[in-house]
């Protein structure tokens, strides 16, 4: 409990010092506020331009979320896929890694051009930039699965399907979360850029109007929220790993 | 004579290597068991012992030969309808970790689509075997909190809830340290007389395979063939008591110890031939099987 507790304040506490002490060094250099907004300024511009801010939250954040969703979904079946089939897997993995590598700003205007603009357009970024790295981790974690396992399941003589649901899948829980938490990140990410080159919605654009007329600290508060949604994204996903993995990791107290 | 309740005949297996190569590990098999025997097979390492058993059990298919069990003939093995009539203990544990210990032993029967016994039936049935291993005030543990010897006796209840009429033992107890191997050998004894199971199990241990086995097939070296049948002279009650006093014991051991350390010519011959290179990767195969172990006495 005690641990638990620490966990949380001691992050806390660091932000907390860091936001006083940038506070206090913007009055000691003289910083310019075009420059760098203070804190407290920051804070202010969240409650009071809640009007401009919010809709562009919302927009991005449910691009986001659909996106993710999306990949995940792509990522995990492409990769299973691949797992049940050889030929398919030779075929397809050099090409669903190349994407990995691709810089999604080259991407988005032929994407644009092709589609036009639009929510449609941003989610299909997001997922053609996160599924990738979703597929890439779970076939690595797939074909990692002991195969004394996979000689269990030959035992039992069981089909293609009931392989992975019984055991590929859940002994390749942790590579499989892994990719998750990595697609998470790629989907944020690919969602501002997005926005920030071709949308005219979202956090990724409302910080192009903001910078463009020097509202820095209604740009921070755009950055806040990114930045929120990668935390909470990120823990609840930690927080769903550990659940899952609680009860193989533990130390043993019966063991004799 | 034959009952032909499990019988292999001419059994081969040729395995690739990395080069390329053909190498013939088993020659030609021929094993008769009958109902309600335990069966032990021994052999020097990389004998394809191991390998032998997993073409029984249907895991690995065999490249000629023919299997027959209970009057049906199987030339390509064992066949997925019949597979639930086997039940199979690997060498380690080899049980999910995510499961609970009534979870794994639960597994045999969610793949068995032909019964359509109810959940307290089934209930039943997983409590009943792992009453039998002595493990029924576990069933809601983990394997990561169980010791290497329950994990293992985990593993037998599970080959056994489906109530299968042969047993496939694959060292079973070769992880295991000597205390825990024996108390285990006799649970296996006692397992094996009241369930009426048919056993064959594959081992390294002359001691174990004496004090469990009616009959034991002794493997040459790769090409394998079965060179040697040595029926066990000890009765159930016996095997109870001291077998080190009984008198046959010593002459059996000695009679078992000789064949597993003897070296044909023909052997002889075959090993020299045998490029280093490809000796080393088949052995790579067969570690890979779980095959390999450097404690034989040979």
């Amino acid at each position: 409990m005690k641990r638990k507790i620490s966990s949380f304040l001691l992050p806390a506490a660091a932000v907390i010092i860091l936001f006083i002490l940038w506070e206090i060094s913007i009055s000691i250099f003289a910083i310019p506020a075009w420059k760098l907004s203070r804190p407290t300024e920051i804070a202010m511009a969240l409650f009071r331009d809640y009007k401009e801010i919010l809709p562009a939250v919302f927009y991005t954040y449910t691009n986001v979320i659909i996106g993710f969703v999306l990949a995940m979904t792509v990522g995990l079946s492409l990769g299973s896929f691949i797992n049940g089939n050889k030929l398919a897997g030779v075929t397809l993995t050099p090409y669903v890694n190349l994407l990995c590598t691709i810089p999604l700003i080259t991407i988005v205007p032929l994407l644009m051009l092709w589609f036009g603009i639009g929510r449609p357009i941003i989610i299909l970024t997001i997922v053609i930039q996160s599924f990738p790295i979703m597929n890439f981790n779970c076939c690595v974690a797939f074909a990692n699965v002991d195969p004394l396992r996979l000689e269990l399941m030959d035992s039992f003589k069981v089909g293609k399907l009931k392989r992975l649901y019984y055991c590929i899948l859940p002994d390749a829980i942790p590579g499989v979360f892994t990719g998750i938490k990595l697609s998470a990140i790629l989907s944020i990410l690919s969602s501002i850029t997005a926005e920030m080159t071709g949308g005219n919605q979202g956090l990724g654009a409302q910080i192009n109007v903001f910078v463009a007329f020097l509202k820095m600290p209604q740009a921070m508060a755009c950055i806040f929220y990114i930045a929120l949604l990668g935390l909470v994204l990120y823990y609840s996903i930690s927080h769903i790993e550990a659940r899952i993995m609680k009860t193989r990791n533990n130390e043993g107290e019966q063991a004799s | 004579m034959l009952d032909n309740f499990f019988l292999l005949e001419n059994i081969q297996k040729s395995v690739y290597t990395n080069e390329g190569k053909t190498i013939r590990v088993l020659d030609q098999v021929d094993i008769n068991v009958e109902n309600h025997e335990f069966i032990c097979i021994m052999g020097p390492s990389g004998c394809g012992k191991s390998l032998l058993l997993r073409i029984m059990g249907g895991i690995d298919n065999m490249s000629g030969g023919k299997i027959s069990f209970k009057g049906n003939v199987y030339e390509d093995g064992i066949d997925k309808q019949t597979k639930s009539d086997f039940g199979y203990v690997f060498q380690h544990d080899n049980l999910l970790d995510w499961r609970t210990v009534y979870q794994n032993v639960h597994l045999p029967l969610e793949f068995d689509k032909k019964s359509n016994t109810k959940k307290t039936d089934e209930r039943e049935r997983i409590l009943n075997v792992l009453k039998l291993v002595g493990l029924d005030a576990y069933e809601k543990s983990y394997p990561r909190e169980l010791s290497g010897g329950m994990r293992q006796r985990t593993a037998i209840a599970r080959a056994l809830v489906h109530n299968p009429s042969i047993l496939l033992l694959d060292q079973p107890f070769g992880a295991l340290d000597a205390i825990t191997r024996k108390i285990l050998s006799y649970e296996l004894l006692k397992i094996w007389h009241r369930e009426q199971k048919t056993v064959i199990m594959v081992t390294n241990n002359i001691e174990e395979a004496l004090l469990l086995s009616n009959k034991i097939y002794v493997l040459s070296r790769k090409p394998s063939n079965v060179t040697h049948i040595i029926d066990v002279p000890f009765t159930y009650d016996e095997r109870w008591t001291n077998l080190l006093e009984h008198p046959e014991y010593e002459a059996v051991t000695e009679e078992l110890t000789g064949y597993l350390s003897e070296r044909s010519e023909h052997e002889n011959a075959h090993e020299s031939q045998d490029n280093h290179s490809t000796v080393k990767s088949l052995d790579h195969y067969l570690a890979s099987l779980g095959d390999i172990d450097h404690r034989v006495s040979c």
